[in-house]
């Protein structure tokens, strides 16, 4: 059997071992934080601040979009920021164009109403899904009202006590998005220009370089781009929580996918080199 | 013939104008109207998902009583969950625990477990794939670094620097590219919508 030299067998190291290495390198921050260091964006201080200059009692919109497959990078955005929203005495009203992430929205609600003794359709209630994506958020801007005349559990929307007197999009001081897709966009088009209502977005980090001309336009008054937004405002909200163990684990998998491509790299040029001199 | 082919032009031509004009102008009159056409178009929604799920139902069950072994798992392992869904959500409502138990445990679990299969399929590619054989793969492989390693809190760590200029390529050549192409975007879709209200755009007639 011919022995292998060492850039041979680093360069062809069996996939079941990255696989383990990685889920060794994503489970142990995640159990036990790292504390690394982490820089805080501009962008997300901009909506931390935004939202901390709201007058106490604001309305506000929190369009949850998340789904299974966001859930890592929006969800630990939505808990530090409505937590952030309710010192702030704010009532939150919140929706879904996502057909998937109207079981998110309920479990929001209930989340923050438990930590904050909220009660239903007082401080905080849920409006539930509407189909249609970028209609269903025109219809939102167009006539609130008749978009949703019911909440989720179908009690009408006009008799809850934090809604009285509420007619138009216009009424609400902030939406914050959670992303689906364009959503937040869809917000900016049909509800931030035409009736001046200040739009957050809350995205996926992948997606976050097409938020950033909004950012930079004024439309968005601030964006949480993935993992890092959302650790970022725990960090700012001084309360370390999902989103901080989860940007220790997102670097150490990112430290295992950059060795992968070293170690990939100099096996296949060293094995070159070391064939060349045989031959 | 009128019905097939002028109608539904008509019909998109009346109902665009009516929500383009209702976005433009100040008419209170003209913006209800835009209000209901937008309204309408919710409910269309809601009955185009109800005609998807229907599809789907049929291609799948095409699939579970006639096609290979593995396709008649794979059709049954759609239907059988999504008609238990249905009757808990039709019997229940979407609110019930049951409900609810079903979303966590099966498809919030399901759908988070495939989609964090890419990690480990990301390191397998990184090692196995991303090879440096030329200048334009080490700069892919240099802005890569970057974009990635500067957000993350390791960037942070291993360069004080890196952090802030990964946040230059965020914010000057890459809002650029995504302004650029917004705009690019923007303009086709101006220019589809002109042609569908103009009945010039006839794509959603079937391929007639």
């Amino acid at each position: 059997m011919e022995k292998r030299d060492i850039w041979s067998t680093l360069s062809r190291i069996d996939a079941k071992l990255l696989y383990a290495l990685l889920a060794v390198f994503i489970i142990v921050p995640l159990i036990k934080p790292l504390g690394l260091p982490m820089s805080i964006p501009a962008e997300t201080r901009a909506a931390y601040d935004f939202i901390d200059a709201l007058p106490d009692g604001s309305l506000v919109l929190l369009s949850v979009g998340t789904d299974p497959q966001t859930e890592a990078e929006t969800w630990a955005q939505a808990i530090a920021m409505g937590r952030h929203l309710l010192s702030k005495k704010c009532n939150l009203v919140l929706m879904s164009v996502n057909s998937v992430g109207q079981p998110y929205a309920e479990r929001l609600a209930s989340i923050l109403q438990e930590e904050f003794g909220l009660e239903y359709g007082q401080d905080i209630c849920v409006l539930g899904f509407r189909a249609g994506e970028e209609t269903a958020v025109a219809g939102f801007a167009g006539d609130f009202l008749t978009l949703y005349n019911a909440d989720y559990k179908g009690a009408p929307v006009k008799e809850l006590p934090m809604l009285k007197g509420v007619s138009s999009a216009a009424d609400f001081k902030l939406i914050i998005d959670y992303q689906y897709k364009a959503s937040a966009i869809w917000f900016a088009r049909h509800v931030g220009g035409p009736h001046k209502v200040p739009v957050i977005a809350g995205s996926r980090a992948s997606s976050a370089p097409n938020m950033m001309p909004y950012y930079a336009s004024g439309d968005f008054k601030g964006v949480l781009p993935g993992i890092q937004g959302g650790a970022a405002y725990e960090r700012l909200l001084q309360r370390p929580d999902q989103a901080t163990k989860g940007l220790d684990a997102q670097s150490m998998g990112l430290i295992l996918v950059i060795l992968s491509v070293l170690i990939g790299n100099v096996a296949t040029v060293m094995g070159a080199q070391a064939k060349s001199k045989k031959a | 013939m009128f019905i097939r082919k002028q109608l539904p032009v008509l019909v998109g031509f009346v109902g665009g104008i009516i929500v383009l004009g209702g976005f433009f102008l100040t008419d209170p009159s003209l913006r209800k109207a835009a209000s209901t056409v937008v309204s309408w178009r919710t409910t269309l929604a809601a009955f185009a998902l109800v005609l998807g799920a229907m599809n789907l139902v049929k291609v799948n069950w095409n699939r579970a009583s006639a096609g290979k072994p593995i396709d008649r798992l794979a059709g049954l392992a759609l239907l059988v969950p999504l008609v238990i869904m249905v009757v808990i959500g039709l019997t229940s409502g979407t609110t019930a625990k049951v409900y609810a138990y079903m979303y966590d445990n099966v498809y919030r679990s399901g759908a988070a477990t495939v989609f964090s299969l890419n990690a480990f399929f990301v390191v397998s590619a990184a090692y196995r794939a991303f090879r440096i054989r030329n200048a334009h793969a080490a700069l892919f492989m240099v802005a890569g670094l970057i974009a990635v390693l500067g957000p993350a809190s390791i960037g942070a760590y291993l360069w004080g620097q890196l952090p802030v200029i990964a946040d230059w390529v965020l914010k000057v050549p890459s809002m650029g590219a995504t302004r650029g192409f917004e705009i690019g975007l923007a303009l086709g879709i101006v220019s589809m919508g002109a042609r569908t209200l103009l009945g010039i755009e006839r794509g959603y007639f079937g391929g007639e």
